[in-house]
């Protein structure tokens, strides 16, 4: 009887926790000893920083996208439907289609999602770039627009908390790019006392948005959007009117977790923050911006903690060895400055970031690392 | 001590951020709860109270520890 | 305003511009990375190392005469082929029916000429390449 991989989600984590395991495991694979299953609701995988590139037209969608069969390991199954309920003491997963998949172990990788509706009037007024959709609608509207008030917004909680900043920068040397940026007037509003919750890149854009001339309104958290008006209202008090209004909706997690009750507020699932395992079981594991462990939801951080819990799952999928890798939180987040500058923040859970100088080359390692990312996914560097 | 409905470990938490932690759990709070974040960031002393004054919510108490802090803050709307 | 960027408020160090790119290369390794990188580099080795024995590279020269041979039999086929000379799968399959035709008697014209490739020096160099190949990759 084959010892059960089960993964659910075929985002950046599922993959790569699927994929490192199969490759160390390919003995087993072959002898049937061990099966791994990826469960995903889409055919293809997208790769989601290039959404803040197609708002400026720098990246191509087509070469965002790929179908999830030719990035995994051939020793993996690929099951393309929508898991439904997970019963831990049956320890099966019920998809949308009818199947109910068993597992011996189950790692959750379902992701997060924007919520726009939970800001009233967000989805009729404002773009993002948080979707490919959405990107390319915001491309549109920016190629139209000859000048105006772009105005930025933040929810609590969102993927690639560094977003907010390069948007607004890239948007600012766009605009000098094109020769036309005393046409626009840019504000930039983020929901604490600062520009940014960490304290090093708070400092960091606060320079940089005096230099380049973009307002900055602190402790702003979005209660309503008044899209005839063109207004965008505060918790705080503070309207903000605009002409294109760009916002980081509101995040939460799959609606799954809250199906199989397995997960608390906002369908974040409550995860162990060095193993992994989801509070309260020893065989379901979650991972990537799904869970509830106080680190940014970015690619960087999936990344880093597939390895750790594919070094656990290999040892027990192998002889049964309990768990001894620990995820230690680490991350690592390009920051872009411009469209061709770039800098970076390295931290975990010990270690607070800093923000080295802008350069050029780190810009370039950035574009290297869209393309290495694909290799990273299929566990091959 | 008082007896949090919800408890955050945010310890080692550069991003979000322990105050992060305490505006997405009172977000999804009832009206009336209490959510405790522990931070080893001595910012978060000041950070978390002038934010919950500012956002119209009760700061019940701050514990120093041996890892860090205890805040707690009480959803007042 | 101006059109480009403002001027920065430090000058451009190329110094520290290489060592925080050096930084953020290290940064941004995950541990399985360095691995990989490591087996990798290995395996390319051992594939050089194949690819590069003394016997392998003197084959590999040998093998340029057989350019033009290659060119002389595609040429064969392609007569053979006639009117579907531009399909590649009916070219294929010319070149099977080329070699039954081989074994049985009352051979077509041309396929002489083919037949009498595969005695050239340097096809039989092609054939030896290959299979030294195999033998240093089975030792590999």
């Amino acid at each position: 009887m084959p010892r059960r991989l089960l993964i659910v989600g075929s985002g950046t984590a599922g993959l790569m926790v699927a994929n490192l395991t199969a490759r160390a495991l390919h003995a087993q694979l072959r002898r049937h000893e061990v099966e791994i299953t990826v469960v995903g609701e889409r055919e293809d995988y997208v790769y989601q920083p290039g959404f803040l590139y197609v708002a400026f037209d720098l990246m191509d969608p087509q070469n965002l996208t790929r179908p999830v069969r030719d990035l995994l390991d051939p020793g993996v199954q690929f099951v393309r439907d929508r898991a439904e309920r997970v019963d831990p003491d049956a320890h099966t997963v019920a998809l949308a289609g009818g199947q109910v998949l068993p597992y011996d172990y189950l790692v959750l990788a379902t992701g997060s999602q924007i919520q726009p509706q939970e800001v009233p009037g967000l989805a009729e007024g404002a773009h993002w770039f948080y979707t490919l959709d959405g990107a390319i609608r915001l491309r549109e509207a920016l190629q139209e627009m000859q000048g105006g008030r772009v105005v930025l917004a933040v929810g609590i909680p969102h993927k690639c908390p560094v977003a907010p900043v390069e948007f607004t920068l890239m948007l600012d040397a766009w605009a000098r790019g094109r020769g036309v940026r005393e046409r626009f007037d840019i504000t930039y509003t983020y929901p604490v006392a600062r520009a940014h919750t960490i304290p090093a890149v708070a400092e960091f854009a606060e320079k940089e948005f005096a230099r380049r001339d973009i307002a900055c309104e602190t402790f702003f958290n979005m209660e309503a959007v008044d899209p005839a008006q063109r207004v965008l209202h505060s918790q705080e008090g503070s309207d903000v009117p605009y002409d294109l209004l760009v916002a980081v909706p509101p995040h939460q997690g799959d609606a799954l977790g809250a199906a199989s009750g397995l997960a608390g507020a906002g369908n974040w699932y409550p995860t162990d923050r060095q193993l992994l395992r989801v509070a309260g079981h020893d065989d379901i594991f979650a991972v990537g911006d799904t869970t509830d462990i106080p680190v940014s939801k970015a690619g960087s951080v999936a990344h880093f903690e597939s390895e750790v819990l594919a070094d656990n799952l290999v040892g027990l999928l192998a002889d049964g060895r309990r768990p001894g890798h620990a995820y230690t939180g680490r991350a690592f987040c390009f920051i872009e400055t411009g469209l061709d500058e770039a800098t970076y923040i390295s931290f975990d859970f010990l270690h607070p970031p800093t923000v080295p100088t802008p350069s050029r080359s780190i810009h370039l390692f950035k574009t290297t690392y869209n393309q290495i990312h694909w290799a990273n996914l299929k566990a091959v560097i | 001590m008082v007896t949090a409905d919800r408890v955050i470990d945010a310890r080692g938490s550069f991003c979000p951020g322990p105050l992060m932690e305490m505006i997405r759990a009172i977000k999804t709070a009832q009206v009336g709860e209490v959510v405790a974040v522990l931070t080893s960031d001595s910012g978060s002393r000041t950070d978390i109270p002038k934010w919950a004054e500012k956002a119209g919510h009760e700061l019940v108490e701050v514990v120093s520890g041996e890892g860090g802090d205890t805040i707690s803050v009480r959803k007042a709307k | 305003m101006s059109v480009t960027l403002p001027a920065p408020t430090e000058a451009p160090n190329l110094a520290l511009e290489g060592v925080n790119l050096a930084n953020a290369v290290f940064a941004s390794l995950t541990p399985h990375m360095v691995t990989r990188f490591g087996e990798v580099a290995e395996s390319a080795a051992t594939a050089l190392d194949v690819l590069t024995a003394p016997e392998i590279l003197s084959l590999l020269r040998r093998t340029q005469e057989l350019a033009p041979l290659l060119e002389q039999g595609l040429a064969l086929l392609a007569a053979m082929a006639g009117p579907d000379a531009g399909d590649a799968a009916r070219l294929a399959d010319a070149a099977q029916k080329a070699s039954l035709a081989a074994a049985a008697p009352g051979r077509p014209v041309g396929l002489r000429e083919l037949l009498a490739l595969r005695r050239e020096p340097a096809v039989q160099h092609a054939l030896r390449f290959v299979v030294a190949l195999v033998r240093n990759l089975r030792a590999a």
